[in-house]
């Protein structure tokens, strides 16, 4: 469903932050992406939707090759890839079920949602996401008063409104400890069981890796080191992986 | 062994080097603005004679000045209303990471830092020379400043928005409308309603000293009290105004610290809904609200208005037509405000570090004088300098001299309540990391906390600076020496070539001086 042919990324025009990869990921995959800080791994899921504008290569989502898109027909490939980021990026004051109707703005005309008009299915699938992630209690509270492991959950929750094919998750667990991180990663993976969404999940835990993913990416210097099963995955690649040069 | 003795001489030589050349440009500016021991101690008895007449307010005339008392508030509310609810929109266009052509928020960006280089009271002269003597140009006037001070705080807000929360938006597949609706605007009614009572806070203040033009509200007889040496109406005046501003202050600093705290809570998807409907109307009705208020106390018929547009239109087209042949004069000006700025700042800067010692909780020697200075700090910044101003004449006369003194007060006023601050929010530990080797509790100031603070303390005297060198352009107005003098003769007399041309002078110091200061500061 997704297929990375020869992309690369630079921010300055001079260093490659992502240096020519290619790879393809199947529908249900759940797949973990690990390396040092600076290996690329964050410019590699934003260039996915878009947030980053790669230098050259293609990114087909279902065949399609999304560099080539207008912006309208961006916004709908957008609607489609869920994005899931370390420092959860809620709207602070406004409330819960407002942050998870964001995910239904893709599904929405400007005017409407200019209003803050939803209609009742919007709030089903709302209160139906949080209840997924078990807050419904937390409903009405301004999101500044959650804790860290609630805000996230509350981006699961916005994130499963947009009724994604993939989810892509930067670093979701970094700003957590080990108890919610595990939480977290537990809510992954039921979405992914039961609703066989593809996730590619940023990580730089890599026990949380080999226990929750599939299938691997290493990357290092923006190129992949790794990519394949997770039980093939080698301690001597691991220590070359993080190694300083 | 040699290294460290060398790092001790040359610390000394750097130390003393750093204290002769601030004592030198002190007496330097000194000069300049005619500081003089003999003049203030000669003046100093007729001071105490004017405050001694001013202890005995004359309670009747507060009934007589009410009227003007209300229509002071209702100006500074009004134009505060007016310039946040005008500035909303214009901050959308001008913010870095939202707006919508780079081009036009370029152009409007470089516009309204030109216009805030003119201070509130050169705004009124020209407004009521156009539109005639009266509130409304007061109102027009103050709506200018409301307007560029709630645009740089809005902007500054929108600005402070993190990529990836825009980002977490976009990422839904928003368009960039439903950006805005939903990232930007959540927080703008509380955000708003702050900065009204942060513009307030300046507008209520500006408001006082509008009448020494004739825009209105309660200058106007300040002046006329003034000039007829009527000090017990004065006083009386004085007081109102302190207790009024004091009081608009306290309901402020309530007002953003718990009201906005305050929340709708909902129990049921279905009140929810109905109250987000609800939204739609009320939002609008209350805006078309403090619209009609703002409007209605506008006191200028549609004629007069009309004939004001054409006179604002003819000015305009004046002032393009710089006339530079008043340059000497212009240089001769902005120096002396420069050198009044600076001096204040200097003098004010001096003040503010011993001062703010013994007013923080924290290093003050004891608790009651620190609540003492509290209360004094807080009546020396109530006072625009200008009115300060004028009470000096009555000690040194007329001249740059009691403008610099007035300033002076006025800055060691600001600077030591924010400096004060900083002492109490920073360092508790820094402070016990050397009380614990046995130091004083100076000592402890003297090498923990002041060398820490140091760096913020020095960027606050640059925004006083700043601050100062607009209010030094007007101190000229009364006669307090500087640019404004001359500014305002030529406003008087419609020169409106000459006023371009000066205007423009002032703009470009104030841009350079904001601009070095950001250097500075960024150093």
């Amino acid at each position: 469903m997704l297929k990375i042919e020869d992309l690369t990324v630079s921010y300055d025009g001079k260093t490659l932050a992502i240096d020519n990869i290619n790879t393809e990921i199947k529908q249900g995959e759940f797949v973990g992406i690990i390396g040092s800080s600076g290996s690329g791994k964050s410019t590699l899921l934003k260039s996915i939707n878009l947030l980053v504008t790669p230098l050259s290569g293609k990114v087909y989502i279902d065949d399609v090759d999304i560099t080539k898109l207008n912006n309208s027909q961006l916004r709908n490939i957008r609607r489609q890839i869920g994005f899931i980021f370390q420092d959860y990026n809620l709207i602070e004051k406004s409330t819960v079920i407002d942050n998870v109707l964001i995910g239904r703005l893709g599904y929405k005309s400007s005017l409407k949602s200019f209003f803050g008009l939803f209609n009742d299915e919007d709030y089903e699938s709302a209160s139906n996401a949080l209840r997924q992630v078990g807050l419904s209690k937390k409903m009405f509270e301004r999101a500044e008063e959650l804790s860290g492991g609630q805000k996230q959950r509350v981006a699961i929750a916005k994130t499963l409104c947009q009724k994604p094919k993939i989810i892509l998750a930067d670093e979701p667990v970094s700003s957590l400890d080990i108890a919610t991180s595990q939480s977290i990663m537990d809510y992954f993976k039921v979405i992914n069981d039961e609703k066989n969404i593809t996730i590619m999940i940023n990580l730089h835990d890599v026990n949380l890796a080999k226990k929750y993913c599939h299938r691997i990416i290493a990357l290092k210097n923006g190129k992949i080191l790794y990519d394949g099963k997770v039980g093939d995955l080698r301690d001597e690649l691991l220590k070359e992986l993080y190694s300083q040069e | 062994m040699n290294s460290l003795k060398n790092y001790i001489a040359k610390n000394k030589i750097h130390k003393s080097l750093y204290f002769l050349g601030a004592i030198a440009i002190l007496i330097f500016l000194g000069f300049k603005v005619e500081f003089d021991f003999v003049k203030l101690h000669k003046g100093i008895p007729s001071m105490l004679n004017l405050f001694q007449r001013m202890l005995k307010p004359n309670i009747s005339y507060g009934v007589e000045a009410f009227d003007k008392l209300i229509e002071t508030i209702q100006i500074a509310i009004v134009s505060s209303i007016l310039g946040v609810l005008v500035a909303l929109p214009f901050s959308l266009l001008i913010a870095d990471n939202i707006a919508p052509n780079r081009y036009i928020s370029a152009i409007l960006s470089g516009v309204f830092s030109f216009l805030r280089t003119i201070p509130s009271l050169i705004w009124a002269a020209i407004l009521v020379s156009i539109f005639s003597v009266g509130k409304f140009s007061g109102i027009v006037a103050l709506t200018i400043i409301a307007f560029l001070i709630a645009l740089k705080l809005f902007r500054e807000y929108i600005e402070g928005i993190k990529e990836n929360q825009l980002n977490s938006i976009k990422s839904v597949g928003a368009n960039s409308t439903q950006v805005l609706r939903y990232c930007v605007l959540p927080h703008i009614l509380e955000l708003s309603i702050s900065i009204f009572f942060i513009v307030l806070e300046t507008n209520i203040r500006g408001a006082t000293i509008l009448g020494l033009v004739g825009a209105g509200g309660i200058g106007q007889i300040m002046w006329r009290d003034l000039n007829h040496l009527r000090y017990d109406n004065l006083s009386t005046l004085i007081l109102i105004l302190f207790f009024t501003i004091l009081i608009i202050d306290v309901l402020s600093l309530f007002v953003r610290k718990y009201l906005i705290k305050k929340a709708v809570r909902f129990k049921s998807i279905d009140n929810y809904k109905k109250f987000q409907l609800f939204k739609i109307f009320y939002i609008p009705i209350l805006v078309i609200i403090l619209f009609l208020f703002a409007f209605s106390s506008l006191n200028i018929t549609y004629d007069r208005f009309i004939l004001g547009l054409g006179q604002g239109k003819d000015v305009i087209s004046r002032m393009i037509r710089i006339d530079p042949s008043c340059f000497s004069k212009l240089i001769e000006g902005i120096l002396e405000s420069f050198f009044i700025a600076v001096f204040a700042t200097i003098v004010g800067g001096l003040f503010a570090l011993v001062l703010s010692y013994l007013t923080a909780y924290n290093t003050s020697p004891s608790k009651g004088v620190s609540i003492f200075l509290k209360g004094v700090i807080n009546i020396l910044r109530t006072f625009p300098p200008i009115v300060t101003a004028i009470i000096f004449f009555r000690g040194v006369g007329p001249g740059p001299m009691a403008g610099a003194m007035a300033l002076s007060i006025y800055t060691t006023g600001v600077l030591t309540k924010m400096y004060s601050e900083v002492l109490e929010n920073e360092g508790k530990n820094i402070q016990a990391s050397i009380t614990t080797t046995g130091a004083t509790n100076l000592q402890s100031y003297r090498h923990g906390l002041l060398p820490h603070t140091f760096p913020t303390f020095i960027r606050l005297a640059l925004y006083r600076l700043e601050s100062n060198i607009r209010n030094s352009t007007i101190l000229g107005v009364i006669g307090a020496g500087g640019i404004g003098t001359t500014l305002v003769m030529n406003i008087m007399w419609r020169n409106w070539e000459k006023v371009g041309f000066l205007l423009l002078g002032i703009s470009i110091m104030i841009i350079i001086i904001d601009k070095l200061s950001q250097m500075v500061s960024n150093y």
